[in-house]
């Protein structure tokens, strides 16, 4: 790269032209020496471009890909372009096509003393013919050996698709690395919080940067549950539900269901602030437009579409989410942390119903997510992986096992009487009965009202919960909230997200009428 | 090319702004030919870097001594081959803080002045948001043909 004609660059766009000049005169006297195996080289005087490690190289690739593109303006306004760094690209409608913005191209870059990878560089068009009639105008300026015609390709380490379906490409290689990783991770004795810790920086990242560009499938995401779930606890157990102990593992999002939604929210509003309002208008119309095929996107906008179909939600073509039936959102000016708590209550909704076997659990409400990690935050990382593994059926009872091993009855092997279930367990087994006594009171409670509680022991949304937020609101005093409670049909409703978790996580009745009586 | 209005240069011996650059550098950094190691900077009394700016400040151009770079070949494929290989420079410490000094100032006001789709070490315009408004343009317009480079 020509330093002078940087120089001249720089102090276009306005940087100050005595720091521009300090700039040139200093690196002007730069040498170079070269350190290969603690071996130096001479002296090399360094005539001429940016060193890779000075700030300013930054600034001299911005003011020249940022000329370039006005270059182009100038001379073909017909071109659009997009540069980052050192990666340019332009294009145009079939019927404007013309040989005459990379002629421009290749002058300026000439001018600007680079060089054109030819390489690195390919063709492509969204339509089947494009690309090959650009190869055939361009044919007597540029080595058109060199450059491919791509249909899909990874470009600054995201997937681009420019024609026919997406594909995952490099998505397919991140995803393996991460189960590489989180197989090193299963191995490995640290504590649970810090397994936790190392697959929210280390693993997510890497496995699905990029995810809001095209929809990854549901069977990519479900088997990469699966294995952080087991790099989390540490083996690989076939009866446990990594849906349902990733719910409640962690306050962070640790599912990869629930984090590309997210994700695809976040940055599609980002980039919607930054779009001008009709490029806005027709970003919206996509997301709100149904297609008869699901699971096929194109771009951000059915990505989008179709990972908010996935929780059962649509968006409007004003970027209005209906989240609940009082709740609606706006992607633009709702704040993100409510849209993700509306993101995050309609994928609980789900979650026992399309991901996860136990018929059982297919009608209980969900699992209220935070309420639960706070709990389980109470307890020493050890006891907190036990208890998430009970939660989440890692542990077969009896009864279970004899339906897939012929030689076990299912007898309770405590009391050799009765079937041996969760139920029978907590409140029938005469081995547990000395230390069941003090807390009878619950078990008619659990027996009356919540026997679904046994199998899957968790704290759910209060069945009210959204008119209670709604209406009540958090601000709502605590023993007002409590009245309300006492005046709901289930006299000893299960928890919810208003209730302190003193009287919401143990189902303890004394607890509640001593709070009442206050 | 529209006039753009200059920026003023009294950014290079704010101290604030020294405190911020030499905050934010990693610490681990290799020293250049001046043998100052960022940790060292990072340990230095607010009184001493005001020296330090001062000295800068006053250099119409940093001397011979301290333009020496030192360029290391790193392997990009674990093998060490001259067609495997990504050189990186190192520069004297002290020019590249007063690098970074002017670079976070200068990024900042040509971030006003770029086009919507110039991206890259500018705010809010990573490399993440550049794929996605590139796609989002794909899926909003039939756009033609295209020809995507990288440059040398």
């Amino acid at each position: 790269m020509r330093r002078q004609k940087v120089q001249q660059l720089l102090k276009a766009f306005g940087l100050p032209a005595r720091l521009v000049d300090k700039w040139f005169l200093s690196i002007a006297q730069m040498h170079r020496f070269w350190d290969i195996s603690k071996q130096t080289s001479k002296l090399i005087p360094s005539p001429d471009g940016c060193p890779e490690g000075d700030a300013w190289s930054v600034l001299a690739m911005l003011v020249v890909s940022e000329c370039w593109s006005r270059l182009l303006q100038f001379h073909a306004q017909y071109v659009r372009t997009v540069s980052y760094a050192d990666n340019w690209t332009m294009w145009s409608k079939d019927d404007e096509l013309q040989a005459r913005p990379t002629l421009v191209t290749c002058s300026f870059v000439e001018w600007m003393g680079l060089q054109i990878s030819w390489n690195k560089t390919w063709l492509w068009s969204t339509g089947t013919t494009g690309a090959k009639k650009l190869a055939e105008v361009l044919q007597p300026h540029v080595p058109l050996d060199l450059l491919e015609i791509k249909e899909n390709a990874t470009d600054l380490g995201c997937q681009m698709t420019y024609h026919g379906g997406a594909k995952l490409g490099v998505i397919h290689d991140r995803l393996a690395c991460a189960k590489k990783r989180l197989d090193i991770l299963k191995h490995a004795t640290w504590i649970f919080p810090l397994k936790a810790h190392v697959v929210l920086t280390n693993v997510m990242p890497v496995a699905l940067y990029g995810c809001e560009l095209l929809a990854i499938g549901q069977r990519h995401l479900s088997q990469l549950r699966t294995t952080i779930a087991d790099a989390l606890v540490g083996e690989t157990v076939q009866s446990m539900n990594p849906g349902v102990f990733l719910a409640c593992a962690d306050l962070h999002i640790l599912g990869p269901h629930l984090f590309v939604i997210v994700q695809s929210v976040k940055l599609a509003r980002k980039v919607l602030r930054t779009l001008d309002n009709d490029m806005r208008q027709v970003f919206l119309k996509l997301v709100a437009t149904p297609v008869k095929t699901t699971g096929l996107t194109q771009g951000p906008a059915s990505a989008l579409r179709e990972y908010l179909l996935r929780l059962g939600l649509t968006c409007s073509g004003s970027g209005d989410i209906q989240m609940t039936a009082l709740r609606s959102c706006n992607l633009l000016t709702t704040p993100f942390k409510d849209l993700q708590l509306g993101i995050q209550r309609a994928w609980y909704e789900q979650l026992l119903m399309f991901h996860s076997q136990r018929t059982k659990l297919y009608n209980t409400l969900p699992i209220h997510s935070d309420e639960m990690c706070r709990l389980l935050h109470k307890f020493n990382p050890k006891q907190r992986l036990l208890l998430l593994r009970e939660i989440a059926g890692a542990f077969q009872t009896g009864a279970q096992v004899s339906k897939w091993e012929a030689d076990t009855t299912g007898e309770c092997e405590y009391c050799g009487n009765g079937s041996d279930t969760r139920w029978h367990r907590a409140a029938e087994c005469s081995a547990f009965h000395d230390i069941r006594q003090p807390h009878m009171e619950v078990i008619d409670d659990l027996r009356d009202f919540h026997e679904t509680f046994v199998e899957l022991p968790v704290i759910h949304f209060h069945p009210h919960w959204e008119f209670m937020t709604r209406y009540c609101g958090p601000c709502l005093p605590l023993l007002s909230r409590l009245k309300l409670l006492k005046s709901s049909p289930k006299k000893l409703a299960l928890p919810c997200g208003s209730l302190p978790m003193a009287a919401a996580s143990t189902l303890n009745a004394p607890i509640l009428a001593s709070l009442l009586s206050q | 090319m529209p006039a753009i209005p200059e920026l003023s240069d009294a950014f290079e011996t704010n101290l604030q702004d020294w405190m911020d650059a030499i905050a934010t550098a990693k610490a681990t950094s290799s020293p250049g030919v001046d043998g100052f190691t960022f940790q060292e900077l990072k340990l230095l009394p607010k009184s001493l870097i005001s020296s330090l700016i001062k000295f800068v400040g006053q250099l119409d151009k940093f001397p011979a001594y301290l333009m020496l770079a030192r360029t290391i070949p790193l392997p990009k494929k674990q093998q060490l081959s001259a067609e495997n290989s990504r050189p990186i420079t190192i520069l004297a410490t002290l020019y590249r803080l007063w690098g970074r000094v002017c670079g976070q100032r200068c990024i900042r006001h040509l971030a006003q002045h770029m086009s919507d789709y110039a991206m890259g070490m500018l705010p809010k315009k990573g490399a993440h948001v550049a794929s996605y408004k590139m796609q989002l343009e794909l899926e909003i317009h039939t756009v033609g043909p295209l020809i995507s480079m990288s440059l040398a």
